[in-house]
Formats: C-alpha cells, structure tokens, sequence
C-alpha cells in the first residue's frame, strides 16, 4: 500500500538539502566544527549523484567513513556517549544517510532524524528567539515530507512550502490545547544533562577575583516580579544564593556538613511585630546547580526545595531547565538566636596561622570592645568607611597572606575582598561570621516592572552572629562603595573600568533611549515567554484547573483536553470539507467563469436569461470578440447538450476568451 | 487473521460504489496509517520522552505540534480523495492476448486540485511491489484523464473489476481508499493465428492463391456508380482517373466468387477457428479483397471496408457469447 520503495523525488530532495542545512547550522555551537564540513560534504555528494556525476558509495567507503567519524567525535568530544557524544553522532547520521539516499525510505529516515535534532537544540535553548528560529527547519523538513509525497512532476518547490505553511498554522489550535492541558509527568529516568558552557555564575568556592571575573557576563541569571508590583527598594534586594562557612588561607567554601542537613530546619521566625515581606515570582535561568536563589529570608518554600543548616536554599535536582517559583520573604527575620554548632563552626580560622596581622587586629578589637559584637562590627565597618580603601575591579597580586595584604598594605579590592576580610577579622575577634554569596540589585524593566538580575550583579556579603538577634547581615563594600548598593555596578566602577566590563554596550544607554526602552520590551516578553511556555509545569496546569473548576483533580484535564481536542477537530472538518457549498459540475465551473469575465466587463446574465439568448447579448455588448464568446458558447452547448465528453475544449475556449479581453477594464459603451 | 481479511474484504464489497460515473464523498473512502506513518507516532513518543525526562517544554510542544499536524493529515487525506467524480470513458476493442486500454476520466467536483492519487486495479496491487504506483494530480477545471491497461486474456467481453484509488498526500502518514467499480467493459476479438481455411488453400501459400484471386479482383468490370456510404478502398480510382466518374466495385453481383470465411471449413476447437477466421478478415482486409463471413447461425454478406471489418470481428468476439 505504501510506496517507500519509490525514488525520491526533486521536490523532496531539495527541501530536505534546506532543511538540514537549517537544522544542523545553530548546532555549530555546541559540536566540533567539522560536522559541518562533513554534511556540506555529503550534500555536495548527493547533488553531484543526481546530476549522474558520482556514484552512490560501497560498503566499504561507508564503513570507514562511520569509523573515522566515531574517532573523529572520540577525539573531538573526548567521549561517544553521553548527550554530546550521543547529538555528534545523530547530525553524523543525519549527514552521512544523504549520500545512501535512494528511495523515499531513506528520506524518511533523513527527516525523521531531522526532527530530532531539532529536538536536542532545545535541551540547548529554551529562549524564543531560538524557538522561532527553529520554526525554520520544522516548516521546511515538513516541506521535504510534502515533496516527497508528490507525484515526479511537480516542480514548484514554493507550493510545497505554502502547503507546509498551511498545515503548521491549522496544527496550532489543537497543539496549544495539547501544550496546556496534556499533563506533565515527572522523568521517567534520569538523563545526562546537556553541558552548558558554564562561562561564568557564582559557584560553590568564593576565591581571590572570582567574582571580579563576573562581571564580564551580562548573562541573565534571574527575573523577579513582585506580585503587588511592589519592587523593593535596591539595598534590600540582597539575592542569597550560597553560604560560605569554611576557609582555608584562600578559598572560601560550603561547609562539609551542610549537605547532610537536609531535613533539619535551622530554627528562625519572622519578627511579629514588624512584618516587612515581600511576595514575588522568579523565573530561575538554567544553572545546571542546585541551589534556589531567594531574597533573604524565604518564609514558603517551593515544592521540592529545602533550607539547609546555614539558610541556602537547595532543590532536590539541579535546575536544567528556566525554572518559576512563587515566594514570599521577610526583610526581618530572628535566625538561630541561640548557639548552635553552625556558631562555633563559624568562628574557626585556619589552622596554619596566616594572615598574623589580621587575626592580631581581630583580637585587638575583642579586647578594646570586652567581646561586645556590636561594638566589633561596627569599629570594623567604620574603618573601610574611613579608611582610604577602594572598591575595584583590578586588584594587585596579595600573595600568601590576602587578607593581611589586602586589609593593612594594598587597600583595593573588589566585593569578595571585604567580604572575606570582614569574616576573617571577625572570626579573630571572636564573633562567628560567614561569607555569604548570591547576587545583588538588579536592573528594573520599566516595560514589565520586574527585576532582572545578571552574572555582573554578582556580589558577596557577610553575615555574623550575635547571641538573642542571630545572624545578622552586614554588607562591608556598602562602606566603601555605596553606589554599588544603590545604583549597580556599573555606578560605582571608574568609567575605564566600565569599559573593561564590556557591560556597557547593554546598560551604557539612557533610560529613555530607544534602544533602552527596545531591549526592555524584549526582555519582557522574554520574561512573558520563560512564564507561559518555557516554565509552564504541573502547579500552572493546577492553577487553570483552579480557576475553572474550583478543584485541581487531574482527571478535569483530561476532560479539556478531550473538549478542546473534538472541538478544533469539528471546526476544521468543517472548515476542510465545506459541506455547505454543494458540489459542482466541471462544465457548469467554467461557464460561471465565462461569466464573471463578462461581469468584469459589465455584462451580466439576467435570472432566467438562458445561455444562447446571453451569448448573443454579449457578441453584441462586445462585437470585437464576438468570435471568442461564440467558441465557447458553442462548446459549452456540445459539451452540455449535445453530450460531447471533451472539457478540453471548452477550456481552451475559455483560456482564449480570457487571452482576448483586456485585463478587467471596461470596454462597453 | 485471512478469515478477518476475507470478511473485510466482503465489507468493502458491499459498500463498494458502482456505476459508469461515480461522485467520492467522505463517507466511503477507508484511512489507515501508513508504515511511514506508524514511524512518525514513534518518532513522537520519542520526542515526548525527550519532554519528560527533561522537562522540557519546548519539546512537548514540537511533540504537541507535529501530532497535531498528524491528526488533521486524516483529514487532509480523506479530503484529497473525496469531491472528485470518476468516470468510465470507454475502451476500444483489442485482440485476446493484448492489453486493453481503459479510458478514466477523473473531475474535481469539489475544492483545489488533487494531487498525488494513484489509481490501479485493485487485483494487481498485491501482485505489484508497491512501486509503480501510477500518481497523478487532478486539475481543478481541467480533470485529468488516464489510461489503465490491463491484459485481454480471453475472447469475448471482458470487465477488468475493481479500481482501487489511495493517496497518501500530503504526508504520507496516512493512507486513504476507495474501491469502485466503474463498469468497465470491453469487446475482445479472438486472438488472430494462422492457419488453413479449405476453401482458399493453404496458409502458408496463401499468397499465390490470393494473388491469382486478387488479379480477378483487379480485372474485375463490374462497377456501380458511387454512393455517399461507400468505403472509399472500394472506389475504382482507374476509371475515376481517366475522367470516367466516381465508381465502386460491386461484389454482390457476383455471389459465390468472393471468398467466404466460414466457420466450418476450419479444423480444429471453436477457439481456434475463430482465431483462424479472425487472422482471415485481417489478411484479406489488409490485402482490400471482400469476404464475407459464416458462423453457425450467423451470416455476413461479402463486403470490404472498417464497418464491415468491425461487424465480422465483432461477430468472431461475440459468437456463443452470451451477454
């Protein structure tokens, strides 16, 4: 029943060249770049086939090609498996069937793999803009498929493409039923994730510019909309991302504990009497980590998400995918006031004696302030205030001892230097004190009214501990560079060190040009975007459930999807069949466009007017063309009366009446 | 699974549509999916499976969007073989052992132009390998018209069945088809083959004998003025060229002369006199000699020319057939 066996037709073939070309082209930047070369190859190959140049290959020819592609991927992505091993070898295939491509089976198998390469780049990128770009190859492999099916001697590739056009947008009522009522399963198995080419984002380990690094990316890392567009005031909008509680001389890291405390709530409550809490939505970028980004300090937690024994918020798998979560903080919370092991953990230095002046100068304060916190914290943030100390993005080599180096000799140093300072003068002098890690500020996209908070927002902090108020989060480079706090980044570094960022070229403009106001529009709708599609999970499908039925049981999905899938069914066979306009004689077709070529030209058929007594009426409205209308008058009455089974002329009548008249102007009178 | 087949195979019979013009609507043409079509759902299963396991919404929606494109393929396909009239256009007799020609005409009644429809008997389409599928696109106004051949194996009237017509436009996922019968019928003369009528010698040296009787013929006077009807082979162009007017060679006047091919003067199974006279009346109508014909209860009086021609092969096709 099937024709697979059929050659593949020109139509075919040509769509399927663009639609690989299409499909494996944005791939380039995540594979080894001789894919390319290998498919231009392949497409070269099979052109020159079809125009009887080359041969088809032998066994032998393939063989050792899939050979040196296996070494060439071994050796390009140092493995064969895993998801980037696995996408090599898939556009490897995708290439390498064009030059075996006989008959319409092996095109399918082309268009299939098609599909699925189209499929990987979005493990890759879940942005619109990419979404649309992909539009592009699924039209066209869908135009391949058309081709395909076609008989040999249709040979006009744009027709084939309207066609695809045309299915796409029919499918896309009945594929947004699917997409918003089809439930949402958990993974059935875990996959290997796609790498991301981790440029930059905080990571666990806070060492010497690192962060300074940073800010080099204007990657997004985050969008936050306040659910009573409330947005809180920039020096509250401290993103807590990590904890930092164990040093070595250099590296501030996670403690090893942390991880096993899953579980264990750390003790805290909201001040009563002094409710400042902010409710708002994020829309998380992938990080491919698992700790949660929240203001501090989140009071409802998403599902799947813990708070671990030093505050961070971790998610039970790391976030692949852009991720929404709903929450609610307090700017004013009572953290563990009492002494726990995480306060004595909190107090340890390393155990080699670096940073001798440092940890001298610790002690001096807890000797002149009788161990009083308060006292220390504050005689510590008033000296960077007063201190000519100097909030850079370019800080000289501290060798060994950085922190000594640093605080007493160079006096120049980015957020992490006063964060790490500040904890380690602060641990000297008896106070338990830890680095935490996140992101601060943020831009507010005036066209959405929502926080958009990027890798070059990066910042480090520090919180200490105080018995009865817990801990308490104090920011050094505040005292340093109040700008930063108030107005980003980009205010508080030197105009060269603007441009060393690179950062300027995004947010160098005026808030009121156009390019400004442009680029929030986009960002706002990708915001829109990343909500609606690219984040949509089972809680949303919940919600609709919510609203419309009061209850969130899954079995009312099924019945919308059932609904909607019968309704866009019913419509469009409606719409396909038309089985109001009744069905037309072929004859009786090209009589009516015999007369609306004569209505153009004024003359029209009276009601009841039979055809004779009309033909004779136009020879005489139109006597220049009496010989035309007389042609296809007379084989109109063969053909309708007389029987004479020969549509073939009557359409030539037609076409020569047509050919005559002048196009569509009025020539009676 | 053959006694299912059988009994689906009765089903469709009974609904099958008959008649010498048949209009498709919806309700009679039958969709499947194709093997293309059953490894495009796995392809999707796998897409859907790439949704899940990574959570991956925009790989539910290139899922949701080519099911959904799939889906409304039945009923672009179902679409593409209902709104079209077929109708039988005849067929011109042929010789047992060739293949005779169909004439089918196809209109589009309703809608755009079809495209891609194959239309084949439906008795050879098991027997074909599938690829040779003859595809054709129905043009809106003009219809599309198609020769369907099928061997002529025995004399008499042959009906070839059933037509099957599929499409699988526009993607080839599903398959939709009908079956009709559309009457087809056609003469089919006996096979000719050489051989001996006692009466006028030997086959194999015919040709003296037909030359000594086609000098006769030459020499023959006897002449009729023309009358308009007269087969222009029997026009005495000597006399017309000598100014002398527009005669005809007259053979009734000269009963018993003229060549009789005559059934029992053949040896042999009925068959194979039939196809003895058959190979006669070509012969002699070649050579422009008259003949006449005799069948057991059937007489055609000596004449020459296509009418005649027509008359006597069509006695050979028909003759113990009953209609």
């Amino acid at each position: 029943m099937t024709e697979n066996t059929a050659l593949v037709t020109r139509n075919g073939l040509t769509w399927l060249l663009i639609a690989q070309a299409l499909a494996i082209f944005p791939l380039l930047f995540y594979l080894p770049w001789w894919t390319l070369g290998l498919w231009l190859g392949c497409a070269v190959w099979r052109i020159q086939i079809y125009r009887m140049k080359f041969n088809y290959p032998n066994k032998i020819i393939k063989v050792g090609l899939i050979v040196i592609i296996g070494i060439g991927i071994y050796f390009t992505r140092g493995t064969v498996l895993g998801l980037e091993g696995g996408l090599a070898l898939l556009v490897a295939a995708f290439s390498l069937k064009l030059i075996e491509l006989k008959t319409k089976r092996d095109a399918l198998v082309i268009l299939y793999i098609g599909f699925l390469v189209v499929t990987s780049l979005y493990l890759y990128d879940n942005s619109f803009a990419w979404v649309s770009y992909s539009l592009l190859p699924i039209v066209t492999l869908m135009a391949a498929l058309i081709g395909l099916n076609q008989i040999k001697l249709a040979i006009h590739p744009l027709a084939t493409m309207k066609l695809a056009t045309i299915l796409l947008l029919q499918a896309i009522p009945l594929m947004l039923v699917l997409f918003f009522f089809f439930p949402r399963l958990d993974p059935l198995w875990t996959l290997p994730m796609p790498k991301k080419q981790q440029t930059t984002g905080v990571s666990n380990k806070m060492t010497p510019g690192e962060i300074a690094n940073m800010t080099k990316s204007s990657e997004l890392v985050l969008r936050a909309t306040f659910t009573d567009g409330n947005i809180p005031p920039r020096n509250k909008l401290y993103w807590r991302a990590l904890t930092l509680e164990s040093y070595n001389g250099r590296t501030w890291s996670q403690a090893w504990d942390v991880e096993y405390s899953i579980g264990r709530e750390p003790s805290w409550r909201a001040i009563p009497n002094n409710r400042d809490e902010t409710s708002y939505n994020i829309i998380m970028q992938p990080s491919s980590q698992t700790w949660v980004i929240a203001l501090d300090t989140a009071q409802t937690l998403p599902n799947q998400v813990a708070r671990l024994a030093d505050f961070h918020l971790e998610r039970n798998k790391p976030i692949d995918t852009v991720y929404s979560y709903q929450l609610t903080s307090t700017f004013n919370a009572l953290k563990e006031p009492d002494r726990t092991p995480r306060t004595n953990i909190n107090q340890q230095l390393p155990v080699n004696n670096s940073d001798p002046r440092a940890r001298a100068f610790g002690e001096e304060l807890r000797k002149t302030y009788q161990g009083n916190t308060s006292q220390i914290v504050d005689a510590l943030l008033k000296r960077f205030h007063n201190e000519p100390y100097h909030y850079t993005l370019n800080t000289p080599d501290l060798g060994q001892n950085s922190v000594d180096a640093f605080f007493f000799d160079t006096k120049r140093g980015f957020c992490e230097h006063y964060a790490s300072a500040t904890t380690f003068i602060l641990r000297a002098a008896g106070v338990p004190a830890r680095v935490i890690l996140g992101y601060q500020g943020g831009e507010i996209n005036t066209a959405g009214n929502f926080v958009q908070v990027r890798q070059f927002d990066a910042h480090a902090w520090v919180e200490y501990w105080e018995q009865g108020k817990g801990w308490v989060t104090i920011d050094p480079t505040f005292q340093v560079a109040p700008s930063r706090i108030e107005r980003g980044l980009n205010e508080a570094l030197s105009e060269e060190e603007q441009a060393q960022t690179g950062n300027n070229a995004l947010i160098g403009y005026g808030a009121d040009s156009i390019l400004t106001k442009l680029r929030m529009g986009w960002e706002n709708f990708n915001n829109e975007w990343d909500i609606f599609i690219s984040s949509y999970n089972s809680d949303q499908q919940r919600g609709i459930l919510q609203r419309l039925f009061g209850k969130t049981n899954l079995t009312y999905l099924g019945v919308l999807l059932v609904i909607g899938i019968i309704l866009i069914t019913a419509i469009w066979m409606l719409l396909l069949f038309k089985p109001w306009k009744r069905e037309q004689d072929p004859v009786l077709r090209y009589y009516q466009q015999f007369e609306k070529l004569l209505a153009t030209h004024g003359i029209r058929r009276e009601i009841g007017e039979g055809p004779t007594d009309f033909a004779l009426r136009a020879m005489q409205a139109l006597p220049n063309y009496q010989k035309q209308i007389k042609a296809f008058h007379e084989a109109f009455i063969a053909q309708q009366y007389a029987g004479q089974n020969s549509l073939d002329i009557l359409k030539q009548a037609l076409k020569a009446f047509r050919k005559a008249l002048p196009w569509k102007k009025k020539i009676t009178g | 699974m053959a006694i299912i087949s059988k009994q689906f195979e009765k089903w469709v019979d009974k609904r099958m549509l008959v008649g010498r013009e048949i209009s498709l609507n919806s309700k009679r043409v039958y969709v499947l999916p194709t093997k293309a079509g059953l490894a495009f759902i796995l392809l999707l299963l796998i897409i859907l499976l790439v949704g899940i396991n990574y959570q991956n919404n925009l790989a539910y929606g290139l899922c949701f969007l080519l099911s959904a494109v799939m889906f409304l393929t039945i009923i672009h396909t179902c679409r593409n073989l209902s709104g079209i009239k077929l109708i039988n256009a005849g067929a011109e007799p042929v010789f047992a052992g060739d293949l005779a020609n169909f004439r089918m005409r196809l209109e589009v009644t309703k809608g755009a132009t079809r495209q891609a429809i194959a239309v084949i008997w439906n008795d050879s389409r098991k027997k074909q390998e599938d690829n040779h599928l003859q595809l054709i696109d129905i043009d809106k106004l003009a219809g599309a018209e198609i020769l369907l051949a099928k061997l002529a194996k025995k004399r008499g009237v042959f009906s070839p069945g059933k037509v099957h017509l599929e499409t699988q436009f526009p993607l080839g996922l599903f398959v939709t088809w009908v079956q009709i019968n559309l009457l087809f019928k056609v003469v089919v003369y006996p096979k000719p083959i050489e051989g001996v009528i006692s009466t006028l010698g030997h086959a194999g040296k015919e040709e003296e004998g037909l030359h000594a009787h086609g000098k006769g013929v030459d020499d023959f006077q006897g002449l009729r003025t023309y009358q308009p009807g007269d087969s222009m082979r029997l026009v005495n162009w000597k006399s017309f060229s000598k100014g002398q007017g527009l005669f005809v060679r007259d053979f009734s006047a000269l009963a018993g002369k003229e060549p009789w091919l005559d059934f029992d003067q053949v040896d042999g199974s009925v068959e194979h006199r039939l196809s003895v006279l058959c190979f006669w009346v070509l012969k002699l109508e070649q050579e422009q000699q008259p003949y006449g014909v005799r069948l057991p209860g059937f007489e055609l009086a000596p004449s020459i020319g296509d009418k005649h021609k027509l008359a006597a092969l069509y006695a050979l096709a028909m003759h113990g057939v009953t209609q």
